[in-house]
């Protein structure tokens, strides 16, 4: 009976496979290849660019936004719990709100919001005069593209992934828990730490990922917040493909990328999979 | 859903911390817009007057207008048979879309921009708006299956076996059972792809080739060169124009069929 | 011989590792008011699904009055299914509901309307017309529902624990208007319920279900004086029985008089109709106790 209603996904399935799947294929295909001398490549297989991703610079570029995409993911996981927690606790028509208020900024233009930001902070900027104003010395220049600027941009950024999926188990949550454990005399963070946070592990698992794998390939917010001292992974294959026309090169960074990503992935599933010894 | 009772309240530093976020995420959009409409501390339409009368601007606006019409049909379409075909099935088929769908939701964009690219390229495809669309309707689609998949999945299965007890065959059972349910949803999933195609800016940015921008690749290419009222003035268009959108979806039935159980 | 309504021969199903029916065989006679009782997880809404066409079974053959029907998808076969949750479409009007059957069996327009208002003139539903199904309460969408299986004139109509969502009260009025229903068409009806006294109720025969196999088979009365296993014993409950003349029947209670002259009042559930003063009547109690107030 389901067999015939099966076949309805079968154009979706092609299309999966036509332009998500074997474009990832050709990927790989290319990393093999070598760079053709006026930009494209020839199919000259090698592992020559693998072997020059683990030079001093790109390594550094790679352990630098390893940093980047934890210390995010970290930040989000933080602040996300906690938002989280106010949020599932407030009133329940506030709730409505609240939700939509994190997730609008998600589903608009990522350019506006960084754009948002270079203008609130920048040369001249309200943030500047507010700071100045106060009497506190300011570099106007110093404002405008910097990595604190960066972390800023990611945190804003991704922490709708991280919150939501909280929220959502938040909900499911007994809260009676919470209320049993104020009985007994635990404080907040207590409370937090031994009754909330286990029950939120798979939430975080979820969010983690969603965070941190995007992350890594992060190339907008690096570029317009960062600058070219701050060059990330995301920035680093775009150059190679679109400025030095290097696709092979490109391609294996990329490959290497996603095989750090998978295995992150799978290690936090994994971690997240355990059941509960107690 | 939870009961809604009082729930006991987090501490302090936590109801603080989410309007202090909310105030970092939001600030900067609100100076954004303000400076969109002032010029030396004096409410001017002038900034946006210079957006429409410039021409390049408003073709890349009617080049993310077309794309992203004619991504999200061609994605909404896709997704909708593919949630049906998928829900509650246990072959391989499924396995196989919920793997990759979950992959497109998930890579860094770039991975995607770049696959793409030097697929065209294999292809000989010329780059332009159609490798555009085709791009964003390749992720896209994950996000037409999940509001789609959400709505299936949240309705009574008895519905089906009433249909086909009363003599109904699969496609009569689609035609006038699965689809008039799920019209909320679908309607969600095309405003949603259409959102998401017209705010793209990496993927297209990488796969547009030259000539026919986009209004986010317009826009980042002048953000490069600095901040300018006029840009201040688009940004808050497009802004608007999603909020717009978004409004029109949480107002309308959408959201509220799409949580009801039936 | 007469061909039997509905023979079930060595029906089995098993999903993934589990088994839900093991090589059951039943028959069912024409125009008997059927039931299959038994606790959750034993296999009668299974048994009703395959019935119906809704679940394939693994073996076993499926014979209505001596033709196979197992081979027939459920569009096909002449039976219809009342559901629990009566599973009425959302989007269309109680008529469109009613319906939907007629229109796909392409019947003229006009015949369609007229089987339709029979059928809700039937379940006492018939200025309900043009409502949606959301604004009907529990008890109208279940009369609806019933009203959409019958409206096609099935051979046997499948009942899915059609009132457990309905409160005690309306609970014992409908079955009593089901069982008028029954009566009033002669149809055969199998019906499923984990309620024993609606079992008793209801039916002329009960098929007594547990973990896929078939207990037990008897009129009510067979079964609460010879439960032949200890499931059934166990699962039936402890009961009185007694024998008396009715001699007062009102709208919910009825007063029997016992063979020692004590009266014993108390509430029923069969149709009023077909009480009347005088006749003797066996009536099956549960087990009352009678202790002093305050304690």
């Amino acid at each position: 009976m389901n067999s015939r209603r099966s076949g309805l996904s079968l154009p979706a399935l092609f299309w999966f496979t036509g332009f998500i799947f074997i474009p990832l294929l050709i990927v790989l295909a290319v990393s093999l290849a070598t760079r053709g001398i006026y930009g494209g490549f020839a199919w000259d297989i090698s592992f020559a660019n693998f072997q020059r991703c683990f030079s001093e610079t790109y390594l550094g570029i790679f352990f630098e936004s390893l940093q980047v995409a934890s210390i995010t993911t970290l930040m989000c996981a933080v602040i996300g719990t906690l938002m989280a927690w106010a949020m599932a606790t407030a009133a329940p028509r506030h709730r409505y709100f609240y939700v939509c208020a994190v997730a609008l900024p998600f589903l608009t233009n990522l350019v506006i919001r960084i754009y948002a930001i270079r203008v609130f902070v920048g040369f001249e900027g309200p943030l500047q005069s507010f700071l100045m104003a106060l009497g506190i010395a300011v570099d106007p220049f110093s404002f405008s593209q910097n990595q604190w600027l960066v972390y800023y941009g990611m945190v804003t950024t991704y922490l709708p992934f991280m919150v939501l999926p909280l929220y959502g188990a938040f909900e499911k949550f007994d809260f009676n828990l919470v209320e049993a454990a104020q009985d007994l005399g635990a404080g907040p963070w207590r409370i937090l730490f031994s009754v909330i946070l286990p029950n939120l592990k798979r939430a975080l698992i979820s969010g983690a990922i969603l965070v941190f794998v995007p992350a890594m390939g992060e190339y907008v917010i690096p570029d317009l917040l960062g600058g070219a001292k701050n060059m990330l992974l995301g920035n680093l294959i775009a150059e190679e493909f679109l400025k030095a026309r290097d696709w092979p090169l490109g391609s294996a960074i990329s490959i290497l990328l996603i095989a750090v990503l998978l295995l992150v992935a799978s290690a936090l599933m994994k971690f997240g999979g355990e059941k509960h010894g107690h | 859903m939870a009961i809604e009772r009082v729930r006991p309240a987090a501490p302090l530093p936590a109801k603080i911390l989410l309007w202090l976020v909310l105030s970092l995420l939001y600030v900067p959009i609100l100076v954004m817009i303000l400076g969109s409409v002032l010029d030396a501390g004096i409410l001017t339409p002038k900034w946006f007057l210079q957006v429409f009368d410039d021409g390049v601007l408003m073709s890349a606006l009617g080049n993310s207008l077309l794309v992203a019409l004619g991504a999200s049909v061609l994605s909404t379409f896709l997704g909708t048979f593919a949630a049906i075909g998928i829900f509650r099935s246990k072959s391989k088929i499924r396995w196989a879309i919920e793997g990759l769908s979950v992959i497109s939701l998930i890579f860094p964009e770039i991975v995607f921009a770049l696959s793409l690219l030097s697929w065209f390229f294999v292809l000989g495809l010329e780059l332009g708006l159609t490798t555009v669309m085709i791009a964003h309707v390749s992720f896209s689609l994950s996000y037409v299956m999940m509001t789609v998949g959400a709505r299936l999945a949240n309705m009574d299965a008895s519905l089906e076996d009433a249909a086909r007890d009363l003599g109904a065959g699969e496609m009569e059972i689609l035609r006038s059972v699965i689809l008039p349910l799920l019209k909320p949803a679908i309607t969600g999933g095309f405003i949603l792809s259409f959102l998401l195609s017209f705010d793209d800016f990496l993927i297209t940015y990488f796969v547009n080739g030259v000539g026919r921008d986009t209004l986010p690749v317009k826009l980042y290419a002048a953000m490069k060169m600095g901040v300018s009222p006029k840009l201040h003035a688009l940004s808050t268009m497009m802004f608007f124009f999603t909020v717009a959108l978004l409004w029109v979806l949480l107002k309308s039935q959408v959201l509220k069929a799409l949580l009801d159980r039936k | 011989m007469v061909k039997q309504m509905l023979e079930l021969l060595n029906i089995g199903k098993s999903f993934s590792s589990q088994t839900a029916l093991k090589g059951l065989s039943l028959t069912i006679k024409e125009g008997e008011f059927f039931s299959l009782l038994g606790p959750s997880g034993c296999g009668k809404t299974t048994l009703l699904r395959i019935i119906a066409g809704l679940e394939n079974a693994d073996h076993g053959e499926i014979r209505l009055k001596g033709e196979r029907v197992d081979r027939l998808p459920a569009m096909k076969r002449p039976f219809n299914m009342v559901f629990q949750r009566y599973a009425l479409f959302p989007h269309m009007t109680v008529e469109q509901n009613v319906a939907y059957g007629l229109k796909l069996k392409k019947i003229n327009p006009d015949e369609i309307k007229s089987e339709v208002a029979k059928a809700l003139a039937l379940v006492d539903m018939s200025s309900f017309h043009e409502r949606r199904p959301e604004t009907l309460s529990g008890g109208q969408a279940q009369r609806v529902a019933i009203a959409r299986a019958l409206v096609n004139k099935p051979k046997v109509l499948l009942l899915d624990e059609p009132l457990s969502a309905l409160d005690q009260k309306l609970r014992e009025h409908m079955q009593k208007e089901l069982r008028t229903l029954q009566r009033k068409l002669g149809l055969t009806f199998v019906y499923v319920t984990h309620d024993q006294d609606e079992a008793f109720a209801l039916s002329d025969r009960i098929a007594i279900m547990d973990h896929g196999v078939l207990e037990y088979v008897g009129s009510p009365k067979e079964i609460f004086e010879v439960p032949e296993t200890h499931f059934v014993s166990t699962f039936i409950g402890q009961r009185s029985h007694l024998l008396g003349e009715l001699t007062e029947v009102s709208s919910e209670f009825l007063t029997l008089k016992l063979a020692d002259g004590s009266l014993v009042k108390s509430r029923y559930n069969m149709p009023a109709s077909q009480l009347k003063p005088g006749m003797k009547l066996h009536v099956y109690v549960r087990k009352a106790m009678a202790v002093e107030a305050g304690q």
